[in-house]
């Protein structure tokens, strides 16, 4: 009997410090934010508390280098002096730009095209660069409308744009610390005598870029708990220092439920890099036809929309990784590729990937795809079909 | 001796009537133990809610009807009522507006309009109705988040 009493003791004493060690652990966390303008997106990060904000400053200032690098309208960055330089023209550009085009490339070819930077031309024509966010926004561009949310682009000027994409036709070369991008020659086309050429749109890449950078600094400070976040579309999850097992439940958002608060799904992940991407954040909507920000290189439309399309697609995707920014590339692919396409893709090309897209038909349902293993997703809307990729 | 020993474990019932009192009694800290974390888990319903603006509390509201206002946003802050919504204006110093739309009944919270931006992401983020919830305009620096909320460690939530 006596042993057993001790038994009990123990067991009881186990269950007591396990419940106190829980609620320290929480009390640990500390929430660190930024709302400065990366791409018009916030970026925050849980760390333990009690450490100097060096990690966080530091993570700052790299996001800073990588939005003075990519924004199309930061005048001298390498991306605004890539779009401004003429056809054939060699442009010097800096490291994180040279990486960026580099991992794009990668992309570009393991994805058969379906992710393409160079389809900033495009993506301005659509409405979607940062000037059209801007309150006082009027008209600039030839191309431009005065009312871009309401009227659709000439076709003209998306046949000639669609001529311009291809990241893959960009000469990279590096000397010493310095690197360079040759515009392709060819990459120019005319409307009305006015000269057009390639341009990058390298945004949702360098989201994905911060988060790992920033990942990279958080471990190399020592830290292996809590998780960083890049508006949300970009994650770096480490360790849940309040479960025992350090696995996160990461909530992803459901793309057709603004209104509620209420979440697709939940995937239970540690040491890992999720991006998502979506139609449900950027978008316009005219005659019931949505035009997203993720535009289909080879149709020059936002996926979904080009004409004859029943409004059937891909409306999210999200893709679980070892590397944020080729996450960030592969979701948006995935989103392009359209249902079978991408099926296949996940099937032949991703087996080191957890991959999920929601596919809605023409009636509005909606189905999730995904090759999550058994225990790591849990959906939760029970009105969305489930089938395995 | 080990013979012994080995007969007498052989000898006893699987399960003596100390024994079983001994796994009831763990069974029952266990199911203790899963109530006690199903009842303070932070799902309980949204108090209220916190709007900050570049970090400064500008207003709060709970679902009960009591609402602050700092001192310098007593007037760039309106109230009206529409049944149970209560809809919230901020009006800046450049004559911009962002509308928060507080649902009492429903205990929620979402941004209605914005002119801060032309693709008005704020008022495409999901609507806050528990703890973890938060609505960002990055334009104005504006954050919404659930009262009593502040240092509680929300979920990562992806797209």
């Amino acid at each position: 009997m006596r042993k057993r009493r001790t038994i009990l003791s123990l067991l009881l004493l186990l269950v007591s410090v396990a419940a106190s060690g829980c609620s320290a652990l929480q009390g640990e966390l500390h929430y660190y934010e930024s709302l400065s303008y990366f791409g018009g997106t916030t970026q925050w990060i849980y760390l333990p508390r009690g450490e100097d904000v060096s990690v966080w400053n530091k993570i700052c200032a790299a996001a800073g280098s990588v939005e003075e690098s990519v924004s199309p309208d930061r005048e001298g960055g390498s991306v605004a002096r890539f779009n401004a330089a003429a056809a054939g023209e060699r442009v010097e550009i800096d490291a994180v730009s040279y990486e960026l085009l580099c991992l794009a490339q990668e992309a570009y070819t393991l994805t058969g095209g379906a992710f393409d930077p160079a389809t900033g031309a495009l993506v301005d024509l659509w409405g979607f660069s940062p000037r059209f966010r801007k309150t006082d926004y009027a008209p600039q561009q030839p191309y431009d409308r005065a009312e871009f949310e309401t009227q659709l682009p000439e076709a003209r000027y998306l046949e000639a744009f669609s001529s311009l994409t291809n990241v893959t036709r960009i000469t990279l070369s590096q000397e010493g610390d310095r690197y360079y991008a040759v515009k392709p020659e060819d990459a120019f086309v005319e409307v009305d005598g006015e000269c057009y050429t390639m341009q990058l749109t390298l945004g949702g890449l360098a989201k994905g870029y911060c988060t790992d950078v920033s990942c990279e600094i958080v471990r190399g400070a020592g830290y292996e708990d809590g998780f960083l976040s890049f508006d949300g579309s970009s994650i770096a999850v480490l360790r849940d220092p309040v479960r025992s097992d350090g696995i996160w439940g990461v909530e992803v958002r459901h793309p057709r439920s603004q209104e509620t608060s209420g979440t697709l799904a939940t995937l239970r992940q540690r040491d890992v890099f999720l991006a998502s991407s979506g139609d449900y954040q950027q978008y316009y909507e005219i005659g019931g036809v949505r035009y997203s920000h993720i535009i289909d290189p080879a149709t020059g439309y936002p996926v979904n929309a080009a004409p004859g399309s029943d409004g059937s697609g891909i409306v999210c995707a999200s893709v679980v990784g070892a590397s944020a920014a080729m996450c960030d590339a592969l979701s948006t692919a995935i989103m392009v590729m359209g249902r079978e396409r991408a099926i296949s893709f996940v099937r032949e090309t991703l087996s080191e990937y957890s991959v999920l897209f929601v596919f809605r038909d023409a009636q509005g349902a909606l189905t999730l795809y995904h090759n999550f293993e058994e225990g790591t997703l849990t959906l939760n809307d029970r009105t969305i079909r489930e089938e395995a990729i | 001796m080990k013979g012994d020993k080995l007969g007498e474990i052989r000898r006893r019932k699987p399960f003596a009537v100390w024994d079983l009192l001994v796994y009831g009694i763990l069974a029952a800290l266990i199911a203790a133990g899963f109530l006690w974390l199903a009842l303070t888990g932070d799902d309980s319903p949204l108090e209220g809610i916190r709007v900050t603006c570049y970090g400064e509390t500008i207003y709060t509201c709970t679902f009960a009807g009591e609402s602050t206002r700092a001192e310098d946003w007593q007037e760039a802050i309106g109230e009206t009522r529409e049944g149970d919504l209560l809809v919230v204006t901020f009006t800046f110093s450049d004559g911009g507006r962002s509308v928060l739309e507080l649902d009492c009944a429903q205990r929620t919270a979402r941004m209605r309009e914005a002119d801060c931006s032309r693709h008005h992401d704020c008022t495409r983020m999901r609507a806050i109705s528990a703890a973890d919830g938060v609505i960002v305009c990055v334009p104005r620096g504006l954050k919404v988040t659930a009262l009593g909320s502040e240092g509680a460690v929300s979920p990562p939530v992806l797209g």
